[in-house]
């Protein structure tokens, strides 16, 4: 069936012509403006308080959250967390440049630079082997970093990227994300 | 759409001997609108959303042809292909066709109520294409050649056993032998057995929560990742999906993302949250090459400047089931149709006709808990009544409905002779309580419907307005003795 059928037979239903500016602006008007709704006043704190309000709302969701003051300490958390024995890792680092250079707008004069988390070495604990990711392949542990978070319900924001499989959050028996806490926003619409 | 909706009496009564699903409706009742009560209580804004939420629906449902037409571009400007549907056989072949284009073989499909409304899956099937169900409990149902009993928790009817028996009987022959007794264990071997059908589909099939007019964009609410593996994976995707899904803005998709869990599950938010914009960019490493959204009439245009219409602003999350003491009693199959509780006792006469389905809305007792819980505000009660009323008006429901409306109706309009019988009937009703107990156990002939399940408490001596002049009389006799 054509869409034109459908369109008339909406239009003769909510009794309205198909060249009605008026209807027309509402809508172009509606979509151009992009007024927020509501947003919980919970999603309106200090920046400290959101990243507790992340920690404790994805922990109540069964994940496990670990701090850590340096980029320099991932690799030793992760292999704590995996305890000790062997294991196969994945690692995809796809939004991480976003962070530095959101942060080190005001440092840069000063020539200081956050390490990435592309400088990660895992080559340094001999427990940790990193495989190469395959869409077919089943995997028992994949690391990211992700775009963001939401401190609102605890929500961790991924895309798809050129170095970002979306079925990589999908296949792992464990996904480990990592967050620079900076990257934790209050709402969803502050994504 | 295919309904078993006029059996609905029979159908009641077989649901009512099941004590297993007796069970499971008990703990249906009981968690999730317990759960639902509590997330609500943390968030002080809920009302304020809702009422947003009612009016972005109503908003967008004014201008539904516009924002279609908004969709639909930026779709194609993303590389997308938009189809449209007026009935459940069109949407069907435009589902067959892509597949047999893209010389599919094996398809998964993640849950989507659309899909059951036009039954797609029997359509594929007879036509050669293996179609799997990834939503843990569509696949048990699909298993076992059921269809769902609830909007968002297909297989609420079955006991872990009952999954338990199932998965044994059909993944024997995939070599898994052992019989299982724990919901883990349960969980981990359905993963095993779908995470082989997801790398090896052709085509992913889902269907929509939300679909926003300003990008294009699909949103799909899922907690179990299927959805996900279903749309990224395979070559191609198709969404089938109602037009009634339209929201303007994904600051309008934020107002709903915090109504939906929170209103369907209890939960703040479900697990996973996906927002597909098109097919996979050129560099991006996975992704459906091939992107297709089907969009739905099948009846719902013909809602819209009737009384109905403010069903079109259903976002499926089923707090009216969740909460409705007669869902919680029959289950879902007893309706007969993929749509059940109170939004399907609206629904479903709408996708049939009121003289396959015109039962359903009598199926409540307006108690208005489905009304108070909605997400959008849709008046569910008002909208049986007016159902009641067609049928009535067809002369459909049975003729001792309709005389024992008659003198109902006439009774209240003579207020006199209401009370007169009213107080006939109470003096006849107290004889049956024979031990004077509050209660009656039996009663005779056709009112002994009434008491097989349950008593019915015995009324008191005289209607309200008598012992109200009663009270008044002895009252001025007092005073008149104190003068």
């Amino acid at each position: 069936m054509a869409k034109a059928e459908l369109l008339n037979t909406l239009r003769n239903r909510l009794n309205v012509s198909a060249d009605d500016l008026t209807r027309k602006q509402a809508v172009e008007s509606r979509l151009s403006q992009h007024l927020p709704n509501t947003i919980p006043k919970r999603c309106l704190q200090s920046h400290e308080a959101l990243v507790d309000l992340f920690q404790s709302k994805i922990e109540s969701a069964n994940a496990t959250v670990k701090r850590i003051d340096s980029v320099e300490n991932i690799v030793d958390a992760i292999s704590d967390y995996l305890g000790p024995g062997q294991h196969d890792i994945c690692v995809t680092i796809a939004h991480d440049l976003r962070g530095p250079a959101l942060l080190e707008t005001g440092l840069q004069e000063t020539g200081f630079k956050k390490p990435a988390f592309q400088e990660l070495d895992f080559s340094k604990n001999s427990e940790l082997t990193i495989k190469p990711w395959s869409p077919k392949m089943s995997l028992s542990v994949c690391v990211s970093d992700c775009l963001g978070a939401v401190a609102e319900t605890g929500s961790l924001v991924v895309s798809s990227s050129n170095t970002m499989p979306l079925s990589f959050n999908f296949l792992g028996e464990a996904h480990i994300v990592l967050l620079r806490a900076e990257l934790i926003v209050g709402a969803y619409e502050d994504i | 759409m295919e309904v078993d909706s006029n059996n609905f009496i029979p159908l009641v009564n077989v649901a009512l001997e099941n004590t297993k699903l007796k069970q499971s409706m008990r703990l249906l009742g009981k968690s999730l609108a317990y759960k639902r009560a509590k997330v609500i209580a943390d968030l002080p804004e809920f009302e304020q959303l809702r009422n947003e939420a009612k009016d972005i629906k109503n908003h967008t449902i004014a201008h539904l042809d516009l924002y279609l037409e908004k969709f639909e571009e930026q779709v194609l400007r993303r590389g997308g292909h938009v189809h449209w549907a007026s009935s459940d056989d069109e949407a069907r072949q435009i589902v067959l066709d892509i597949c047999q284009e893209n010389k599919a073989k094996r398809i998964t499909k993640s849950k989507s109520m659309v899909t059951e409304e036009i039954d797609l899956v029997p359509f594929l099937e007879e036509h050669g294409l293996e179609t799997i169900e990834t939503d843990l409990g569509e696949y048990i149902i699909q298993l076992r050649g059921e269809r769902p009993s609830h909007i968002i928790a297909p297989a609420v009817h079955l006991s872990k056993d009952q999954v338990a028996d199932t998965f044994f009987d059909h993944h024997r022959k995939l070599g898994f032998n052992e019989k299982l007794n724990e919901r883990s264990d349960l969980v981990g071997e359905a993963r095993q057995v779908l995470r082989d059908k997801f790398l090896k589909a052709d085509v992913g099939i889902s269907g929509a929560n939300f679909l926003v007019a300003e990008t294009g964009t699909v949103v799909l609410v899922t907690n179990e990742g299927n959805a996900e593996l279903t749309t990224a994976i395979p070559d191609t995707h198709i969404v089938v999906t109602g037009i009634e899904k339209l929201i303007p803005t994904l600051e309008d998709a934020s107002t709903f993302i915090r109504l939906l869990a929170r209103s369907a599950v209890g939960a703040e938010i479900s697990a996973y949250t996906s927002f597909i914009t098109g097919p996979r960019r050129e560099n991006d490493l996975d992704g459906p090459k091939n992107f297709h959204v089907v969009l739905v009439d099948n009846g719902r245009s013909d809602m819209l400047g009737t009384e109905f219409q403010d069903m079109l602003r259903c976002i499926r999350c089923a707090a009216c089931l969740n909460h409705c003491p007669v869902y919680l009693s029959i289950g879902g199959h007893a309706y007969g149709s993929v749509y059940s509780g109170p939004m399907g006792a609206v629904l479903t006469p709408q996708f049939s006709s009121v003289a396959e389905a015109g039962q359903l809305p009598n199926a409540s007792t307006f108690c208005g808990r489905c009304e108070a819980v909605c997400p959008v505000h849709i008046p569910l009660p008002k909208l049986m009544r007016h159902w009641r009323d067609r049928e009535s008006a067809a002369e459909l429901n049975p003729l001792s409905m309709r005389w024992g409306l008659r003198v109902w109706a006439f009774l209240n309009r003579h207020a006199t002779l209401q009370r007169i019988i009213s107080n006939i009937f109470i003096k006849i009703l107290t004889l049956f309580d024979g031990k004077e107990s509050g209660y009656i156990h039996k009663l005779p002939s056709f009112a002994g419907n009434w008491t097989k399940g349950r008593d019915i408490r015995t009324p008191q001596s005289s209607t309200f307005i008598s012992q109200w002049k009663k009270a008044n009389r002895d009252k001025e006799n007092r005073s008149r003795g104190g003068e």
